[in-house]
């Protein structure tokens, strides 16, 4: 009797131990994470969850509810929103210290120079054969370097321009107007023709169209006239050619639009910002326009579409990127965090609005998604301006950097389109090379 | 007088040390208050300093919108367009990133071109300055975060100048305006004092009336964090103003300072205020933090403590070592004192018995021939006797004294048999006790009857505490000596003597001097009883050599009781000698041999240079029928012993210390003598050198025994008696 009440004794003890052990282990294995979310100043157009305004709401609501569910961390989402103009400040000069970024979230045109100081991690053992096969093929290749994957594309958008009907209308250019909600192609001559008449017609202080040369901001929308008449760009290297006799026709056309008052007076000190301001305040004819300024302009039947001059659009991929900050911790949770989002309809369903990356998410929202099949239809006239090219985002060696100068030179007319082409030439080619000397790929 | 004096050192030194303590607390008190005085002074420079530039810029900014107004004219705009791009360039070579102009009707005109109707907004951003410049004030300054891109907002600030009869295009404009990023103005407000590990410790900020934080320098000032000075104020955990005597204040536009604690990290912090130009409606405020303040008076006070503990020291040192001389002076003019008191007390206790010695002898030399005062005459030869006794005893207790307080006493340790001691000591008190008609009775319980100790030194305190008791105990009283031992262990044994009488007692003054040197109850009724006074204190020192002690009890009219504690050796197995010792003091005392076998006087040879003692020694031997020969020194032993015939010399008498050769070597002269004899003749010692160490070296120098001087005739027929 004795020697059974000791079994049961006995069995009863390592028992409780076995459970406090167990709850130990789990306790102990709950590591407290924060991972730092950052993500610039970016308007989402959801039509899941029309609640969502913008990138970084999307984010904290898809982080709190990681969060709650996850079970192999203490998990905290910090997210850290960041002006454009400051991106060197909140992302480059950042790493290495406490308030690195752990997970970005933007466009690719800004996250792929990360790619190459080594620091992003591959993504690929958290890309399932589905994911893969929905996305398709063209964003897949913008997120891969050495055939490894960099970054994840969540949407995208297409850049085109917006026109306000009724300046058209009010300077006689109604044969240009369209009354289909469809993206126009003008060619160079209609161009100028509607860009000197509204500049003739405009009421005061009421100009035509959008330019700036203050910053870096909307550069690449800048690069996209640069092509109107056909320059490519780059050569078959891979390297900037701004000296075609295409690209410097365009940037005369482009620098005479200045004299016969095409722009804002002083478009070499303004900013997108304010082309944003003067379009939305009546005082702009033509501006840009892509899928998240859907929401800006309430009454969509004023305005019309039209590509670049060039019949050009370019394509804005925005997507996550994982930062090694030398925590392993940190880096699996993050990869969890982003995979989380591409298996949870309610967070990849966030893309639909923009275009998603998604193909399912598209089919899902097609009828939702305004313009949708008008920018699937455009995708021919889209032009990849990257061109994944190393170092275009960054310091003061990058091609955002050092692009813009010119541009504002070229806007306050000191200098001659060809003096311009050359300079951009020099200086952008040389940060080209300076990212490929310098370009180091996380293994 | 010594302990008195310790006393009053300690107590010196004891109020020495709290008067450093008080002036060490006050001196650091000071210090802090007087470089705290002196930071103060300096973040007051520097808060100045800053305030100066920071006014100074915000004046340039006025004045950089006064002379952007002044150039529309200069340039000729005409017209709104004309105005808007002289902004637009302005904008791109100032500090400003936004330059507006305000209509009567609240419309803004922007360097950007866009036209901000009153009420309209643009992409969420409205730009409603009117409010602004209704109060009539010429010149504005504001905290205004504008949002440039619909969400994002910038921190910044706005300057506006009120324009005076200014139209353009008909459309009357009120003020310009300048919008600057905050960190312009920021980096005149960094201050670069009290860096540590290069970020400033110190923080500045700029406020309204109101107390809202226009600029918050080195904090965090993300929108949602930016505060209300008040705010912070109420949220601290203490604060030496209230927010209605800061509010008070600002308004007076005073400048002041306090300090208040933060709630969350119990940082302590000084807030100096100082207000801008009057028309500005602005506070400059400076914050420091304590640990600043701590750092910057770190080393000075380390320093100044260093030198203030160092000075301590000295002082304290001196103190000491000036009580330590003043002790030393005491104690030497106490001991001069002692000294000449006991010199005094000699002079009194020698020349006493002298004088009495003197006189009877005088009186004897007159009556000489006088055979009618054959009487009297025996009776002053007893008294002269009995007086020069005295005397001897009285030196001899002077010596002992003298050898026991230098500590240069030897005891000599070995196995004794307290009975027999006891007995002893009751044998030769007890006709003296008897013929006082007391009554003596002895009591013991011992149950380790041998120990190790000085037999003879315990015989002498017990033989002084007896016959002190003996003196001061009237007829028909008793005297009891008990003994009692108790076990401290296997080994050991403490013996107690207690010794009670029923005599007069000891007065309370007198008790506590009792062991004292030349201490005797003059008070008391004892002035006939005779004694040297050095007996107890002698006893004392004995008691304490031995490792025990003793201590008396006493009740005036009623009795004493004086006990000696002394602890022991137990000695097992009682050695042979004793136990004989003891069968021989049993036996009756043999007659003392004065012949050899053959009839022949036993010949006593005496050294002794002294002429006199010689004389009386002498005499004395032959009187006892003791045969003699009389060297006067060493050598002249030494000869006669040598040409003596073998045998002829029974006993030397050979005094210590003679001329021309010393009884030592004479001694070890003779004993080295190729005679048959001269190992064998007996050589006793005779010396007024009565220590352990004068004994020793005695026996170490071959002679046989040792008589102290003056001898003792009946000591050394007993010697004499126990050798044949």
């Amino acid at each position: 009797m004795k020697r059974k009440l000791y079994h049961i004794l006995l069995a009863a003890v390592l028992c409780c131990g076995i459970l406090i052990g167990c709850g130990v282990k789990e306790t102990e294995k709950k590591e407290d994470i924060t991972l730092i979310v950052k993500v610039p100043s970016l308007i989402m157009n959801s039509v899941s969850n029309p609640d969502i305004l913008d990138a970084a709401t999307f984010l904290q609501q898809a982080g709190d509810a990681f969060a709650a569910q996850y079970e192999e961390a203490n998990v905290t989402i910090q997210i850290e929103s960041f002006d454009y103009v400051d991106e060197i400040k909140a992302i480059t000069e950042r790493f290495d210290t406490e308030d690195a970024a752990d997970i970005l979230y933007e466009g690719y045109f800004n996250m792929a120079s990360y790619i190459h100081t080594g620091r992003v991690v591959p993504l690929d053992n958290i890309i399932s054969d589905d994911l893969w096969n929905d996305i398709d093929d063209a964003s897949w290749a913008m997120s891969m370097v050495n055939g490894k994957t960099y970054m994840m594309p969540f949407c995208s958008m297409q850049n085109i321009l917006i026109y306000n009907k009724q300046h058209f209308e009010s300077c006689g250019l109604e044969k240009f107007v369209s009354d289909e909600t469809k993206i126009q192609n003008w060619s160079m001559e209609e161009w100028t023709e509607i860009l000197n008449t509204l500049a003739e017609k405009l009421p005061d202080r009421t100009y035509p169209i959008m330019m700036y040369g203050k910053n870096n901001q909307g550069d690449t929308h800048i690069m996209t006239f640069m092509r109107a008449y056909g320059g490519a760009i780059f050569d078959k290297d891979g390297n900037f050619d701004f000296e075609s006799k295409e690209t410097i026709q365009a940037l005369e056309w482009i620098q005479e639009g200045v004299s016969k008052g095409w722009y804002p007076p002083h478009p070499e000190n303004l900013e997108i910002s304010d082309c944003n301001e003067l379009f939305s305040n009546g005082q702009l004819s033509i501006h840009l326009f892509n899928n998240a300024s859907l929401n800006l302009y309430d009454n969509s039947e004023d305005f019309g579409y039209v590509n670049f001059p060039g019949n050009l659009a370019t394509s804005f991929v925005t997507g996550f990127e994982v930062i090694d900050n030398g925590d392993e911790a940190k880096i699996k949770a993050a990869k969890d965090f982003i995979q989380f989002i591409y298996k949870n309809e309610e967070w990849i369903d966030i893309s639909a609005g923009n275009i998603p990356a998604c193909r399912s998410v598209a089919e899902k929202y097609s009828d939702q998604i305004t313009m949708l099949d008008e920018f699937i239809s455009n995708a021919a006239h889209v032009v990849d301006f990257m061109n994944n090219s190393p170092n275009w985002q960054g310091d003061d060696t990058s091609v955002r950097s050092v692009f813009w100068p010119s541009i504002h030179e070229l806007l306050s007319e000191t200098i001659t389109p060809q003096e311009c082409a050359k300079a951009l030439n020099e200086a952008c080619n040389a940060a080209l090379q300076t990212g490929r000397e310098n370009s180091k790929l996380h293994e | 007088m010594a302990k008195r004096q310790k006393r009053f050192n300690a107590l010196l030194i004891a109020a020495a040390l709290v008067i450093i303590g008080f002036v060490t607390v006050f001196f650091v008190d000071q210090l802090n208050k007087v470089i705290s005085k002196n930071i103060i002074s300096s973040i007051s420079e520097i808060a100045e300093h800053d305030k100066a530039a920071i006014q100074a810029y915000i004046e340039i900014c006025w004045d950089d919108l006064y002379e952007i107004q002044e150039r529309f004219i200069s340039y000729g705009c005409e017209t709104i367009q004309d105005i808007e791009i002289r902004m637009n360039l302005e904008c791109a070579t100032s500090d400003f990133t936004h330059i507006y102009i305000l209509a009567e009707d609240g419309t803004v005109y922007t360097d950007k071109f866009v036209t901000y109707s009153p009420g309209n907004d643009i992409l969420n951003r409205s730009l409603d300055f009117l409010p602004y410049f209704e109060d009539g004030r010429e010149r504005v300054i504001l905290r205004f975060d504008d949002k440039t891109t619909g969400w994002m907002t910038k921190e910044s600030i706005l300057y506006g100048v009120c324009l005076d009869n200014y139209e353009v295009d008909g459309v009357k404009m009120i003020a310009l305006i300048g919008i600057s990023d905050i960190s312009s103005i920021q980096d005149n407000m960094v201050i670069d004092s009290f860096i540590k590990d290069g970020n400033s410790r110190g923080n500045s900020s700029l406020i309204d009336k109101e107390g809202n934080y226009i600029i918050n320098v080195n904090k965090e000032i993300h929108l949602n964090k930016q505060n209300n000075l008040y705010n912070h104020l109420s949220e601290s955990l203490t604060s030496e103003l209230t927010n209605e005597e800061v509010a008070q204040k600002l308004e007076n536009l005073e400048t002041f300072s306090f300090y208040h604690t933060h709630a969350e990290d119990h940082t302590k912090e000084l807030l100096y205020f100082i207000p801008l130009v009057e028309d500005m409606d602005l506070y400059f405020i400076m914050s420091v933090t304590n640990e600043v303040f701590l750092e910057q008076t770190k080393t000075f006070t380390t320093m100044s403590m260093i030198m203030l503990a160092v000075s301590m020291v000295t002082i304290v040192s001196m103190l000491l070592i000036m009580m330590h001389n003043q002790y030393k002076t005491i104690q030497a003019t106490e001991r001069e004192k002692s000294q000449k008191e006991f010199l005094s007390n000699m002079s009194h206790e020698i020349r006493t018995p002298l004088n009495g010695l003197i006189g009877m002898n005088h009186l004897m030399m007159l009556h000489i021939d006088d055979k009618d005062q054959k009487a009297q005459m025996e009776d002053w030869l007893k008294k002269s006797h009995s007086t020069a006794n005295y005397l001897l005893s009285l030196v001899n207790d002077i010596l002992d004294l003298s050898k026991l307080q230098a500590g240069k006493v030897s005891l000599i340790n070995e196995p004794l048999l307290l009975p027999a001691l006891i007995d002893e000591v009751s044998a030769m008190q007890a006709d003296n006790i008897k013929n006082r008609g007391v009554n003596y009775i002895v009591e013991t319980d011992i149950s380790e009857p041998c120990i190790e100790g000085d037999a003879t030194r315990i015989k002498q305190i017990l033989m002084n505490i007896v016959g002190n008791a003996a003196k001061f105990t009237p007829e028909g009283n008793y005297i009891k000596l008990s003994v009692t031992q108790t076990k401290t262990d296997d080994m050991h044994v403490t013996t107690t003597f207690q010794c009670e009488d029923t005599g007069i007692g000891i007065s309370p003054e007198y008790i506590d001097k009792i062991f004292d040197s030349f201490s005797q109850d003059r008070n008391r009724n004892t002035n006939g009883i005779k004694g040297t006074g050095l007996g107890m204190a002698i006893s004392k020192l004995l008691a304490n050599a031995m490792g025990g002690d003793i201590t008396v009890e006493s009740e005036l009219d009623v009795g004493s009781t004086f006990t000696v504690t002394l602890p022991s050796l137990i000695i097992k197995e009682i050695p042979k000698y004793l136990q004989e010792t003891t069968q021989d003091d049993a036996a009756p005392e043999s007659p003392l041999p004065r012949d050899k076998a053959d009839g022949r006087p036993l010949k006593i040879l005496v050294a002794e240079d002294v002429e006199l003692n010689a004389e009386i020694l002498l005499e004395i031997l032959e009187i006892e029928g003791f045969e003699t020969a009389h060297a006067k020194n060493g050598k002249e032993a030494l000869e006669l012993f040598q040409n003596s015939e073998i045998g002829e010399f029974d006993i030397i008498l050979m005094d210590m210390q003679m001329p021309v050769m010393d009884g030592c070597t004479a001694s070890s002269e003779i004993r080295k003598l190729p005679r048959a004899d001269a190992e064998s003749v007996l050589i006793f010692a005779c010396t007024a050198n009565t220590f352990q160490e004068d004994r020793e070296m005695a026996l170490s120098h071959g002679m046989n025994d040792f008589l102290s001087k003056p001898i003792d005739i009946n000591i050394l027929l007993k010697k004499l008696r126990s050798i044949t």
